[in-house]
């Protein structure tokens, strides 16, 4: 008995070849001709019948895993949020008047577990947070800094927004309020930290790579990251969810661009920082 | 809202449960999920078994029986999205916290006894509340479990006491 893809032998009683997870066959099957390969056509037409299925479940296993991720690490956020818009009880981002001590615990609880189960689902398929853009260079700080510097720039939208004044008074210019340094004690930075880390690899590294690699679609990659993470951000109110949205839209762009997860999430704690230094909003 | 939050957040562990088992090759029946009508049987024993622990305690420490065992039954409370929120977590607890943690602890270490204390222990650190009552009652399923490996009694079980607890329970 051969093995159709190693094509290694079997000795008799064995039907299955558990390395490539195929049946056994009863003569080893041919070499692939030199001719067709120079040729580039390398796949004999059994291989393409039997792939064509393969590829298919891989891929609605593909879809699934992105779902779960999603579902795990959002539904309650997303449901919440628009709870919140649906109630018209919408509130801002401040965290003043909780236990900073407190806020980081609940955000590493929430964040951790999440970013294990991507990690899970990343070593399932043989890859790691590598794969997805987390990267460990120099240059991701200064590219860190760089993006979030640009999101004053989203503030001269809002300038024709009279309702998001609140929201400029805190995001845009925060750092001329009164500031908290409460928000320095370390389980708080590790807090903001995850639950940037959170964000940004699961909605924007993770879900964006699995969009593109399962449509190719570059803007439907960036709609979808974007437009997720706008809707779990509506119990803010719409006006900041779409002040938020122009932020995660210019985060889902550098994304798509240079495939760096890094930089991503250190603007997004550095906003989140800044955010909580400040947090005297009108 | 708070049984939207309750479905939700069963619904993810549901989830990755099912996930983890079929990446390794496993389905929930490997868990003991069966279809047999002596589930139902089982289900009501374990829910009247795991309500006593709380009517004794009600015996014990206020020297009668709670409203909600002795009050006529009311509708008042009750709500589909309710009834859902309740089956998930009914199915949350009995598959991931005792089926699933009771299996792989004994797979791994092959100790009873820290399967049931691993299960019971992190239940109760979930309801950190309850206290006494709910132990005794998160044992007795424990140890039907360690003894059946079958969790759909259980699972049923605890449905079957939240409605109980639902239909009799007045105010607020």
């Amino acid at each position: 008995m051969f093995c159709p893809r190693c094509r290694d032998e079997y000795r008799s009683g064995f039907t299955w070849c558990h390395d490539c997870d195929v049946a056994l066959v009863d003569r080893v099957p041919d070499e692939p001709s030199e001719t067709a390969s120079e040729e580039g056509d390398e796949s004999n037409p059994v291989d393409v019948l039997e792939a064509a299925p393969a590829q298919s479940r891989e891929g609605a296993i593909r879809v699934l895993e992105l779902g779960l991720v999603l579902f795990v690490g959002f539904a309650y956020s997303l449901v919440t949020s628009l709870h919140h818009q649906w109630l018209g009880a919408t509130h801002g981002f401040d965290v003043s008047g909780h236990d900073p001590t407190w806020v980081g615990l609940r955000d590493l609880a929430q964040g951790v577990p999440v970013i294990c189960v991507l990690l899970y689902v990343l070593s399932r398929r043989g890859r790691g947070l590598r794969e997805i853009g987390v990267t460990a260079r120099w240059s991701d700080l200064p590219l860190g800094l760089a993006l979030y510097a640009l999101l004053p720039l989203v503030g001269v939208i809002l300038l024709f927004l009279p309702s998001s004044r609140p929201f400029l008074a805190a995001a845009t210019f925060g750092w001329h309020a009164r500031l908290s340094t409460q928000v320095l004690a370390p389980l708080y930075l590790a807090g903001l930290l995850c639950a940037a880390a959170k964000e940004e690899l699961l909605v924007r590294a993770y879900m964006m790579s699995e969009v593109l690699d399962l449509t190719g679609s570059a803007f439907l990659a960036v709609a979808s990251s974007t437009c997720l993470q706008a809707l779990y951000h509506l119990y803010q109110g719409r006006v900041l969810a779409f002040v938020q949205a122009l932020t995660f839209l210019t985060y889902s762009l550098f994304y798509w661009k240079t495939r760096r997860a890094t930089p991503v999430v250190l603007a997004h704690f550095t906003h989140n920082l800044l955010l909580a230094l400040a947090p005297s909003v009108p | 809202m708070v049984d939207l939050g309750l479905i939700v957040r069963s619904l993810s562990l549901l989830f990755l449960l099912a996930y983890v088992l079929f990446r390794q090759g496993r389905s929930l029946r490997q868990l003991g999920v069966t279809a047999r009508w002596s589930d139902l049987g089982l289900g009501l024993a374990l829910a009247g078994l795991g309500l006593v622990p709380y009517a004794i305690n009600d015996l014990v420490v206020h020297g009668t029986l709670g409203s909600w065992l002795v009050s006529g039954l009311s509708l008042g409370r009750m709500s589909l999205l309710g009834l859902v929120s309740l089956l998930c977590a009914a199915a949350m607890h009995g598959l991931v916290l005792r089926a699933y943690i009771m299996t792989e602890v004994l797979a791994l270490t092959s100790r009873a006894v820290l399967a049931v204390v691993a299960s019971v222990g992190l239940e109760e650190l979930y309801h950190f509340e309850y206290r006494t009552p709910t132990v005794a009652s998160l044992l007795i399923s424990a140890f039907f479990y360690w003894k059946t490996r079958r969790v759909t009694p259980i699972v049923l079980g605890i449905c079957l006491s939240g409605l109980w607890i639902l239909l009799h329970q007045t105010g607020s």
